[in-house]
């Protein structure tokens, strides 16, 4: 047992390096892919409720599809088929071939994957908001973009935030799918030292533990977040 | 103010307001003048337009036609897909921040505590700094008797407290005109006179106001006008002995007789 423990060092001949690499690869695929799809997911809400025919069916048959599809199926469809069409927009233009960093590949793939979900969570959200708020700040003069910083903006997210807490869990886990195209985040790596070791049960448990570690880490912040951002709101006990 | 006549224009003035709501025809050509000083009310029963015709004056709502002046400076007005919209963005919200809206519902943002609540206008949309946007806000709360309430949270105070805060709002954008949509009809009783007190300490210091209300001896006390709106028109109009004395409208008498 302490043999199999050493395999778990941080320096080689030990793996827990890789395994502590693999971690922050994950965390950086897992916050640039939620930070994308928060953005995609502001916009796209504000499209839905606010935009014209066009954005209103476009963005429909984006969230309709990126959910209706298995994620593992997107990121290879999107992986794969987005580098054919980067190089072939490159080879156009007269450039090389491009390597695509398997971390920016992540992050735009999974982001454009939470973007679908988020879109739908900042939806319910803007619907939350009292109309009589907002008419109150639009009857001050306050004009449209101060509304929404100001107003509408801060009295939605407590609305989002629990919806917007699950989709992070999921992302973070998420990034494991990216193993598939040859991503070597916490999944692969664990692969990768379980399969040189033999020692199947230790790597997986200890994958296993530090995605937990995640998930209670993300779980204190969100709720520690939900706390400052729902001041005001009486707590329904 | 005075009944000199005065060369000056009126405050505020609305002129054959048209509104359509599909084909419901809920205004039909109402005109409202209103000096320096005045307080107009606006009664009549439910679905008289009242509510609406208050909303249109500050573009909550849309007229389908009509024309509003404040100060003798029209608010462009065009053509949009639901009615009437301003022509230029920064004219309406110079119209809006000079015309002070009090809520039925109160509409406090939920975010802030009372204090951000009334300094917030005065530091986005006036300019003001913050130390001077909060020396007056704590005026403001005081007059209306919650100086001492400036660090709690709306949902924390009473119904007639969150409304006085309003005005308190409303105040501190030290607007030229005044409108309130029915302010005490969210309220229960006992939190109604607080409310009215106020508002009428705003009569009695000269503020012009429009007023929609169900508070028919409040609005024979404090209006220099009243009207009484019968499905979209004016059906009645003078000071208020004639309209809660004498009126010339059957149908306004009995309306006055069925709320006494």
């Amino acid at each position: 047992m302490d043999s199999a423990l050493d395999l778990l060092a941080l320096r080689p001949p030990g793996w827990g390096g890789n395994l502590l690499m693999g971690l922050l690869r994950t965390v950086q695929i897992a916050a640039g892919a939620y930070a994308l799809g928060l953005i995609i997911g502001l916009c796209g809400a504000l499209g839905k409720l606010h935009g014209g025919v066009a954005l209103r069916w476009g963005l429909e048959i984006y969230t309709t599809v990126i959910r209706a599809v298995p994620e593992l199926v997107l990121i290879l469809l999107l992986y794969y088929v987005g580098t054919d069409l980067l190089n072939a927009g490159r080879a156009a233009l007269g450039l090389e071939r491009a390597d695509i960093s398997g971390l920016w590949a992540g992050i735009y793939v999974i982001g454009l994957v939470q973007g679908a979900y988020s879109t739908e969570v900042f939806r319910g959200a803007f619907q939350a908001v009292p109309r009589g708020q907002i008419e109150a700040a639009r009857a001050m003069g306050l004009p449209p973009l101060k509304v929404l910083r100001r107003i509408t903006l801060p009295i939605m997210l407590p609305y989002a935030l629990p919806g917007l807490s699950n989709l992070w869990l999921i992302t973070t886990k998420d990034t494991a799918l990216l193993a598939v195209v040859g991503f070597g985040e916490l999944a692969l790596e664990t692969k990768q030292a379980a399969g040189a070791t033999r020692e199947y049960f230790m790597f997986y448990m200890a994958a296993g533990l530090l995605y937990l570690m995640l998930t209670l880490v993300s779980t204190l912040g969100f709720s520690l977040l939900e706390r400052r951002l729902r001041r005001g709101q009486p707590t329904q006990t | 103010m005075t009944d000199a006549p005065t060369p000056l224009p009126p405050a505020i003035e609305v002129r054959d307001l048209h509104k359509h709501f599909g084909a419901a025809h809920v205004l039909r050509g109402v005109s409202v003048a209103a000096q320096d000083g005045d307080v107009v009310s606006l009664i009549g029963s439910s679905g008289s337009g009242k509510s609406t015709f208050l909303r249109c004056i500050n573009m909550l709502e849309a007229p389908t036609s009509g024309r509003i002046l404040l100060d003798g400076q029209e608010l462009n007005l065009k053509p949009g897909r639901e009615g009437l919209i301003a022509q230029d963005r920064r004219q309406l919200e110079n119209f809006r921040a000079r015309l002070g809206m009090v809520f039925q519902s109160f509409n406090l943002w939920q975010h802030m505590t009372v204090l951000q609540n009334v300094i917030e206008g005065p530091i986005q949309i006036l300019g003001l700094g913050r130390s001077e946007a909060t020396t007056r806000a704590e005026a403001h709360l005081a007059r209306v008797g919650l100086w001492e309430k400036r660090d709690a949270y709306p949902a924390y105070l009473s119904g007639g407290q969150q409304q006085r805060v309003a005005i308190a709002r409303a105040l501190a954008m030290d607007p030229q005109v005044m409108l309130f949509d029915e302010p005490t009809s969210a309220l229960d009783p006992e939190l109604v006179g607080e409310v009215l007190k106020v508002i009428r300490e705003l009569a009695d210091e000269g503020r012009t106001m429009l007023l929609v209300t169900h508070e028919m001896r409040f609005a024979r006390d404090v209006s220099s006008k009243v009207l009484y709106l019968h499905q979209g028109q004016i059906e009645e109009e003078g000071p208020p002995e004639q309209v809660f004395g004498a009126p010339l409208s059957d149908r306004c008498r009995a309306f006055v007789a069925s709320v006494h």
